[in-house]
């Protein structure tokens, strides 16, 4: 595990290679990261396991598995699925970029899990390798020497040896118990179109075997074991996993509701005492409006959505349906980058064309009666009268930086609204701020900011740090006098005028001409805001038709008939996917 | 402020009646030079390809006459139409040799309307005479402008003076043709009432027709590669509304009714020919890059004199593409070409099922829209606003299941 790009998956290559368990003709970089958006976008986006064979220099063979994990903030969830899984953890650190916040993150969370932790320097081969701060910085983190402190390579393998040397000698073997009552922790899953749901599991107790007649622990649900074994990193089929395996299992799991992430699989004739404590569900933090472009697809929608969120535990999704987009969905993620990659994988995998609308945080209301309600949706956000205050999600930040650029970082917190809690030193050069922060500020533009201020250096995490009272205000978009649910979005008040006015500007631009005149409004309850008018279309002919021109002609037609048809509309005025697009782009900022 | 007309087209429906027509076309792709903004097929006289000349073109022609002739059964044509490039710039003797093959190939006896496209530079008395003598009853004149500035920028061959000097020396010769000017609007060298003042100035020389086009940035173009430079030369939408608006209340002052999107005619002096593509009915096509429209059948000829020959050579009609309309592709196109003439279009052109569904939805859209579109029972037709914005209308009209199958 480590901060982003520090050269995870990179390291699990040359594992890999040492212990010759790819096919050498079949090797390329960042092998396990086998999604085709990983390897264009450089990242890890799903945990990755592995079971290795390693000789070790006092002569046995030591079996054990890796799993490589993603380092994006976002996926974090998907780190702490993992470390339930293992008994030690390869604390990476690039020695270019020292500790940055997610080091420090997960090395929480492992040492939450009481794992033993071994840090490790990578990237030592760069020029601009800064080995003896990086090791000061670690020490400062978590005590030790320097020698206890391996420095690698990943590039070129440098260091790697001694690493799996230590791997063997630091680690200890898994505790189970073979012979108790068989707990198979689900850690993740996904779905086969032929075998249906494959589950990810770590036996901490017991054995299970194909033909074993199995249990669900927290739905109850019982089925057949049709197949398991290890991941090699293909499925190799074993017939049989023991308590400190890592492996899978087929069931023949149809419905994918049955094979939760975090419940235990146990043998129907014998079942355990109790399932192994789970995972804290993860609540999502960004929501927004998934529907099909075309309204058709909504049911392939809803079935790519049921398969995807089996892949990824994170996602959350309920249906809802929207004036101007019809049905669809309300998706909850985990951050703008976790939204981004959920639909670049249902265009990809599932072949739909997505509209998304603008990403929400939830806002907690309290109404003048009393009452309380957690709305997710701005649309949803009741009339100004009726509300007595709206609160929204805070979260305490963590800015790691060099103490240069300190002020400059403060100074930006302070214009998203941030308090300082805390600033603190783990060296002299390097700074820990501590701010709260609305969640709704760091969404969009902030670590882009971050980082030019800091040239980069400055590293960035958060935790959720429940909710504050804002002075937020909902502001609606009409279109034509229509308000466009899909497009309502909430602001704090000495904000909303500007947001409004560049939402209805980008509507302006995006929007065709129509037959007639379209006023773009933005509005705070009855009170406009801001407003741009689209002139009506005076010229769309094209000039000459004579005989050559009649077939081109047509076609130009015939093309512009089947684009509106695309469209969405609101009362008269159709409205052109770019358009919702341009106002995600502008709410959305520059993603990672 | 521009006052549109909304006047019903039904009076010159009842008025007029128009008579099927069917019409044969001539290519003919020379031109002193190319200009700015062209993308016809079109060879300038100093850059010709290898094997083409006026002489080599007219025998091309002649041999595609006869081929067509015996392909088509020698068909009876209304209306005749030398087009280009200029036609103008043909030499006399292969003129000739063209028109004689015209009429050995097909029947052409019964010609009403026998149009030559000319440039005013290329005008001379014994041409004027000898066009007249082959039964050309008709000039369309490519003027475009009569702004230096334009005229130099656009890369016309001639200045204003040259042209108002030819059409001033020709007066009596033109005057025994029906006239037609072209000119463009949206220039972006000359203001918007230059396009007025050039007309005030034309009617000294009696037109019967003008065709007003908006300059179009076609790929490819000088022009094209220009505008990308300096996007502020880009033809301006609004711009080209306010000055159609202007013009066509000048022209109709005058008398000159807006018939078509770009034409406007006199004393019913409509282009027969033209009419002709857009009321549906056939033409034939001869020469590089013609189309013809046959029953349904649409073709289009090699673009490129050199495949365009071969295929000749072969004895094989030069044809390059090929397509046989659907139903409801041909119902499409009628109504989106019956909707560019002040006639619109009426009952008994379209299959009763579709004509049902089109004219409700056309009222329906009247009633929102009085002032782009009329919809009476039996006819369906666009207002002058309506014209200028003719697209966004037919796509609102063939929304949803009219055609019963997607277009
Ligand atoms: N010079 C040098 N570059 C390295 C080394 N290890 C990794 N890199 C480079 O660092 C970049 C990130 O490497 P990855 O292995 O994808 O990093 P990661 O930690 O898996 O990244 P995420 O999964 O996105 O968190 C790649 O461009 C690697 O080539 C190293 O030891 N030396
Ligand atoms: S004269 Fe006409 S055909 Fe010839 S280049 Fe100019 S615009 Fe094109
Ligand atoms: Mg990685």
């Amino acid at each position: 595990m480590a901060h982003i790009d520090h050269g995870k998956s990179t390291l699990a290559d040359r594992i890999l290679e040492l212990t010759a368990s790819v096919d050498p003709r079949k090797m390329r970089e960042q092998f396990l990261d086998s999604m085709d958006l990983e390897r264009e976008r450089g990242i890890t986006i799903k945990m990755q396991a592995v079971r290795l064979r390693y000789e070790a220099e006092d002569g046995a063979t030591y079996e054990f598995g890796l799993i490589d994990t993603p380092g994006h903030v976002d996926f974090s969830y998907e780190v702490s699925r993992s470390l339930k899984a293992c008994e030690g953890a390869v604390l990476l650190i690039d020695a270019a970029q020292g500790v940055e916040a997610q080091t420090i993150s997960n090395l929480n969370l492992a040492i939450d899990e009481g794992l033993e932790i071994i840090p490790v320097i990578n990237k030592i081969d760069l020029p601009v390798a800064r080995v003896a701060q990086t090791e000061d910085e670690i020490i400062g983190l978590i005590g030790g020497t320097r020698d206890e402190i391996l420095k690698v390579s990943a590039k070129t393998g440098e260091g790697v040896p001694e690493l799996l040397e230590a791997i063997a000698q630091r680690i200890p073997p898994p505790k189970g118990n073979s012979d108790a009552p068989l707990q198979a922790l689900i850690f993740d899953s996904h779905y086969d179109p032929y075998r249906g749901t494959v589950c990810y599991v770590r036996v901490m107790n017991g054995e299970v075997e194909d033909g074993d007649a199995i249990r669900m622990m927290n739905t109850g649900k019982r089925f057949d074991v049709s197949g398991c074994g290890y991941f090699r990193p293909q499925l190799e089929e074993t017939g049989h996993l023991s308590a400190g395996d890592v492996g899978y299992i087929f069931a023949g799991i149809k419905d994918i509701g049955d094979a939760q992430v975090g419940d235990t699989i146990t043998l129907n004739q014998r079942p355990a005492g109790k399932p192994v404590p789970g995972f804290r569900r993860v609540k999502p933090l960004v929501f927004c409006g998934f529907y099909a472009a075309d309204n058709e697809d909504y049911d392939d929608l809803k079935a790519a959505l049921a398969r995807l969120s089996l892949n990824d535990s994170a996602l959350q999704y309920e249906q809802e349906s929207s004036e101007a987009l019809g049905f669809g969905f309300r998706c909850g993620f985990l951050g703008l980058l976790h939204m981004e990659i959920v639909q670049e994988r249902l265009e990809r995998e599932y072949q739909l064309d997505i509209v998304a609308t603008a990403p929400s945080v939830a806002f907690e209301v309290e109404l003048r009666d009393g009452g309380v309600q957690t709305v997710d949706n701005p649309a949803r956000i009741p009339p100004p009268d009726e509300i007595r205050c709206i609160k929204e999600p805070y979260v305490l930040g963590t800015i790691l930086t060099p103490v240069q650029y300190q002020s400059a970082l403060i100074e930006l917190c302070k214009e998203r609204r941030g308090e300082l809690k805390d600033i603190q030193y783990f060296t002299s050069e390097r700074a820990n701020i501590y701010f709260y922060l609305p969640l709704s500020e760091i969404l969009y533009e902030f670590y882009d900011a971050l980082k030019t201020q800091s040239r980069g250096l400055a590293s960035f995490d958060y935790e959720l740090a429940g909710y504050r009272e804002s002075d937020l205000v909902r502001v609606d978009i009409l279109i034509n006098k229509e308000p466009a649910d899909a497009l309502a979005f909430m602001a704090h008040r000495k904000r909303a005028q500007q947001r409004g006015r560049e939402v209805v500007e980008i509507l302006r631009r995006t929007i065709p001409r129509h037959l007639f005149i379209v006023p773009v409004q933005a509005a705070i309850g009855s009170n406009i805001i801001a407003r741009e008018t689209i002139p009506a279309l005076r010229k769309d002919v094209i000039a000459k038709c004579y005989g050559g021109d009649i077939t081109r002609k047509r076609k130009l037609l015939e093309r512009q008939r089947k684009g509106k048809q695309r469209m969405r509309s609101i009362g008269s005025v159709s409205i052109p996917q770019e358009a919702f697009l341009a106002v995600l782009k502008q709410d959305g900022g520059k993603k990672k | 402020m521009i006052i549109e007309k909304s006047s019903p087209p039904k009076d010159h429906a009842t008025r007029y009646s128009l008579p099927a027509t069917s019409g044969l076309y001539i290519h003919i792709p020379f031109c002193l030079q190319r200009c700015a903004y062209c993308d016809f097929a079109s060879y300038a006289l100093n850059a010709l390809p290898n094997g083409l000349s006026f002489g080599s073109y007219a025998d091309a022609l002649i041999k595609e006459a006869r081929l067509a002739a015996k392909e088509r059964g020698a068909p009876r044509f209304s209306t005749l139409y030398f087009g280009g490039g200029t036609p103008s710039l043909m030499p006399l003797d292969e003129l000739r040799r063209i028109v004689a093959a015209l009429r050995e190939s097909f029947n052409v006896s019964q010609i009403e309307e026998f149009t030559l496209e000319a440039n005013p530079d290329t005008l001379d008395g014994e041409k004027l005479a000898s066009w007249r003598e082959l039964g050309v009853n008709r000039l369309s004149l490519g003027i475009q402008s009569l702004s230096d500035t334009s005229l130099k920028e656009l890369g016309r061959s001639y200045s204003r003076e040259e042209a108002l000097g030819a059409l001033a020396r020709h007066r009596d010769e033109l005057a025994a043709f029906d006239l037609s000017f072209d000119l463009l609007l949206n220039i972006p060298w000359q203001n918007p009432s230059q396009v007025l003042d050039d007309i005030r100035t034309l009617y000294a020389f009696e037109p019967v027709h003008l065709s007003l086009y908006s300059l179009k940035v076609e790929p490819g173009t000088p022009l094209a590669m220009r505008v990308a430079n300096e996007p502020e030369l880009a033809p301006d939408k609004d711009r080209f509304a306010d000055e159609m608006g202007a013009a066509e209340k000048l022209l109709e002052e005058s008398g000159f009714a807006r018939y078509e999107v770009s034409n406007f005619a006199r004393d019913g002096k409509w282009s027969l020919h033209n009419l002709t593509y857009w009321r549906g009915g056939n033409y034939l096509g001869l020469g590089v890059n013609a189309t013809s429209c046959i029953r349904g059948v649409r073709t289009r000829n090699h673009r490129e004199f050199a495949d365009y020959r071969a295929a000749l050579m072969r004895n094989e009609l030069p044809v390059a593409e090929r397509a046989e309309l659907t139903e409801t592709e041909r119902a499409f196109e009628r109504l989106m070409l019956a909707l560019r003439t002040m006639w619109g279009i009426s009952r008994d052109e379209l299959p009763l099922r579709i004509w049902k569904k089109l004219q409700a939805k056309a009222e329906e859209l009247a009633e929102r829209h009085p002032q782009l579109i009329v919809a009476i029972p039996e006819r369906i037709a666009l207002t002058s606003a309506g014209m200028n914005v003719e697209h966004a209308l037919v796509v609102e009209l063939a929304e949803g299941d009219l055609w019963g199958e997607p277009v």
